[in-house]
């Protein structure tokens, strides 16, 4: 008897076809991997039997019983809990408040909620799912990126669900968020509990699942256990074709030209880093990385004139100016694309064109005037360039697939030729087609005399792409590591701790 | 169903004309009401081009009745110095509102729908008090400029600078994108501070101008003047097609399709003989429907 069974589910959202026919069965004790490129139908399925929405047609059972969710509050009673792509917790409550959404019943009496008993239980739940350094009552948009995913984790799991599903996390969490987590995906193994995990990380998911299914359009592909599958196997699968293209660059040496193009002088801002200095050059793509709170985020908004800096100076030396704005920084031209993809990348609400277009305003217009065919002509030309998957320029970003929202995000700052890039986790989130396209574009940037700064919370990628290698720890640069061949995660690693 | 929810303000355009024009048995479409009709959608269709640009960005702008007040209350009282310095005047108290408001919504970041309605309260009970409670009358040589050809020139330039500035230059499109994703917009270079007062001074300065054709046209400032309008141009541009939250849906063509069919509505009304006060009662049901047919519900979901 299967834990779970699918049968023939399909959905389809206002334009596109996420999901066709798909059936699977998960056994009891069984940690199922679940790859596909973006918009492959993961995140649609897993929201399916987690209850987030509802399918068109088809069948689910749990247990042989009927498994039709309306809510994730009825998944979860049957059984199943879910943790989201997304941030799932909500801004101004408390940790404790955040774990026990939905339950507050349990603590209350008379109508009144006893907040100590729901902050001392959720200690206790914290406690046993080993993290030590979050208090229950602290406000939730005061932590970290990791430690609120942890968090959405532990409340996953405390409801003791038969069936865990963990939508695309790892991504967001350093090494001991990883560590927490894959401890916990044994544990419940042993317990006779299922998972199904979803990510773009192969290595990962051959590691720690039993068996992978991967899907494509919308539809599964093929179900395999993982013993005897390699990467390469499990790409092509992915991708239906087989992969030419190497993922990273080949050449094991750092090139670059003599032409500093931003000149970074004793940059500090408070809480955050200090006394950063560096040269970037024409042709260059440095790389900075460090644990997520080294405060390498910030030196990007600091870098872009987001944030004023305390102190020291960021200068555009091709246009002899210091930058201290976002508006000067584009008009110096530096690019910024942020992590936060859906928030601070793109108008979700607006189109393709609309996107793409809004940095080159000043350039399409003629005195007040901005020509629709030029806007038109433009956006086509940014999303060729990337060949984005869409039905028109016109179509919203909202429902683009991850890696085509990257591309968009992307793609404004190519069409206004800009100089300077400054790309915060590029590739967070998106599948292997999508990443390698974008390392192939950023050699290309480099050959044609642009320079890249990298923020980059993968050591994979830091070490393939990157011609130098800046480390920050606490805030300071710990060092700064040439491109060279023997170059090892472990020696990274060894900085920025 | 895309497609039929941006026809749905040109269809109940449609339905309040063939409606009223039966059960008035065609007096809703004789030349002489069309012109009544007119001058009471003129001032609602200007100050809502206004307004537009302000919703656009996702920002309410609820100060704009005691706005039409106050500024009828200083027009009066310049026009008493000279008549000439009445337009002016107007102009320049709109300006002066508009400035106000977008100041404290862009740099003390106070919500605009706060900041508005603060700023409706205060201007209301400023021009209480500069018409002494009652009204200022303004020389009769002023009446003269309450023409037709007058209040079309400046309705047809106004909608044409409107509309050249709305959907073809960068303030514009500005505007739009911050009401699409406000930060997404700033990261991407837009000034939102910038922009942000800039909408509230055009939709202060055109209500300015709206306060001196009110004035010109009745021959006096009241106390009363303007009172319940911000709701009435609110009611026209979400029945226009405005979404509340702005953005790349918002369109300028809302404050002449909602205007027109406000005032047609409130015309149709009197003319079938319902008493004023279900009057009011009518419009807010229709407010209500309105928003009910055009929130995209499933995206302001999404989007949070």
């Amino acid at each position: 008897m299967s834990l779970l069974r699918v049968q023939s589910v399909s959905k389809t959202f206002v334009t596109t076809r996420a999901l066709r026919e798909a059936s699977l069965a998960i056994e009891e004790g069984e940690i199922r991997g679940l790859v596909g490129e973006n918009g492959s139908g993961k995140s649609t399925l897993a929201s399916i039997v987690s209850g987030i929405i509802t399918p068109d047609s088809g069948q689910m059972f749990m247990q042989d019983k009927p498994h039709t969710p309306k809510t994730v509050l009825e998944a979860n009673n049957a059984g199943i809990s879910i943790v989201v792509q997304e941030m799932g917790t909500i801004d101004g409550l408390t940790v404790a408040a955040n774990l026990f959404l939905g339950e507050e019943r349990r603590f209350t009496k008379r109508g009144l909620l006893k907040t100590a008993h729901m902050n001392k239980a959720a200690k206790q739940a914290l406690r046993t799912f080993g993290i030590e350094n979050i208090e229950p009552d602290a406000d939730i948009s005061a932590l970290s990126f990791e430690d609120r995913k942890l968090i959405e984790f532990a409340k996953a799991l405390h409801v003791g669900p038969d069936l865990l599903i963990v939508d695309e996390t790892t991504t967001a969490l350093s090494q001991r968020g990883r560590e927490i987590l894959f401890g916990e995906l044994q544990r419940l193994k042993a317990a006779k509990k299922s998972i199904i995990f979803i990510s773009h990380d192969l290595a990962e998911v051959l590691e720690h699942c039993d068996t992978v299914t991967v899907m494509k359009d919308g539809v599964i592909v093929d179900t395999l256990p993982t013993a005897g599958l390699d990467e390469r196997k499990l790409k092509e699968l992915m991708v239906g074709r087989e992969l030419q293209q190497t993922y990273y660059r080949e050449d094991n040496e750092a090139s670059y030209t003599d032409e500093v193009v931003l000149r970074v002088r004793d940059l500090t801002l408070k809480g955050s880093f200090s006394d950063i200095s560096f040269d970037l050059h024409s042709g260059e793509i440095l790389g900075i990385g460090g644990l997520t709170n080294c405060g390498m985020h910030e030196l990007g908004k600091v870098l872009f004139g987001l944030h004023a800096a305390t102190s020291g100076s960021v200068e555009a030396v091709r246009h002899g100016r210091k930058v201290s704005n976002y508006r000067e920084a584009i008009a110096c031209g530096l690019g910024y694309l942020p992590k936060n993809r859906d928030q601070e990348g793109l108008m979700l609400l607006s189109s393709i064109k609309d996107n793409i277009c809004l940095p080159s305003l000043s350039r399409l217009r003629k005195n007040t005037f901005i020509s629709p065919r030029k806007e038109r002509e433009l956006a086509e030309r940014g999303a060729q360039q990337l060949s984005i998957k869409m039905s028109s320029i016109n179509q919203l970003c909202l429902y683009l697939s991850g890696g085509n929202k990257q591309k968009v995000s992307l793609s404004k700052w190519l069409v206004r030729d800009s100089d300077i890039l400054i790309l915060d986790c590029p590739t967070r989130g998106i599948d292997v087609a999508v990443k390698a396209s974008i390392y192939t574009l950023m050699q290309e940037l480099k050959r044609r005399g642009k320079a890249i700064v990298m923020i980059s919370e993968e050591l994979q990628e830091l070490i393939g792409v990157s011609d130098r290698i800046m480390i920050l720890r606490r805030g300071i640069v710990e060092n700064t590591l040439n491109r060279r061949e023997n170059l090892s995660e472990e020696e990274i690693i060894h900085y920025m701790i | 169903m895309k497609g039929i929810k941006k026809l749905i303000p040109y269809i109940g355009l449609a339905l309040i004309i063939l409606l009223f024009g039966v059960l008035t048995q065609g007096k809703l479409l004789t030349l002489r009401n069309l012109k009544l009709v007119f001058n009471q959608a003129v001032v609602l269709i200007i100050a809502s081009t206004g307004v537009a640009f302000v919703m656009a960005q996702g920002s309410l702008d609820l100060s704009q009745g005691s706005l039409l007040g106050i500024t009828g209350a200083m027009t009066a009282t310049a026009a008493a110095l000279h008549p000439g310095l009445a337009l002016p005047m107007a102009l320049l108290t709109g300006f002066a509102v508009g400035l106000i408001n977008g100041s404290l919504l862009a740099f003390l970041k106070i919500p605009s729908f706060i900041v508005t309605l603060c700023v409706l309260f205060v201007l209301r009970g400023l021009t209480v008090i500069a018409t002494h409670a009652g009204s200022i009358p303004v020389p009769m040589e002023m009446l003269a400029f309450d023409s037709y050809d007058i209040k079309v020139t400046l309705l047809v330039l106004i909608l044409a600078g409107a509309y050249y500035l709305f959907n073809y230059t960068q303030t514009g499109k500005g505007m739009r994108a911050i009401g699409s994703g406000e930060v997404a917009a700033r990261y991407s270079g837009v000034p939102v501070e910038r922009l942000k007062v800039t909408a509230y001074l055009i939709s202060g300065t055109l209500c300015g101008l709206c306060g001196w054709l009110n004035v010109v046209r009745t021959g006096a400032a009241d106390s009363k003047t303007g009172l319940l309008l911000e709701l009435d141009i609110l009611t026209a541009l979400v029945l226009g097609g405005m979404p509340l939250t702005g953005g790349s849906g918002a369109k300028l063509q809302s404050a002449v399709v909602g205007g027109l069919m406000l005032a047609l509505l409130g015309n149709g009304m009197v003319l079938v003989g319902i008493m004023a006060e279900l009057q009011q009662a009518v419009k807010g049901v229709i407010f209500l429907l309105a928003v009910y047919l055009s929130f995209e519900r499933e995206s302001a979901v999404l989007i949070k």
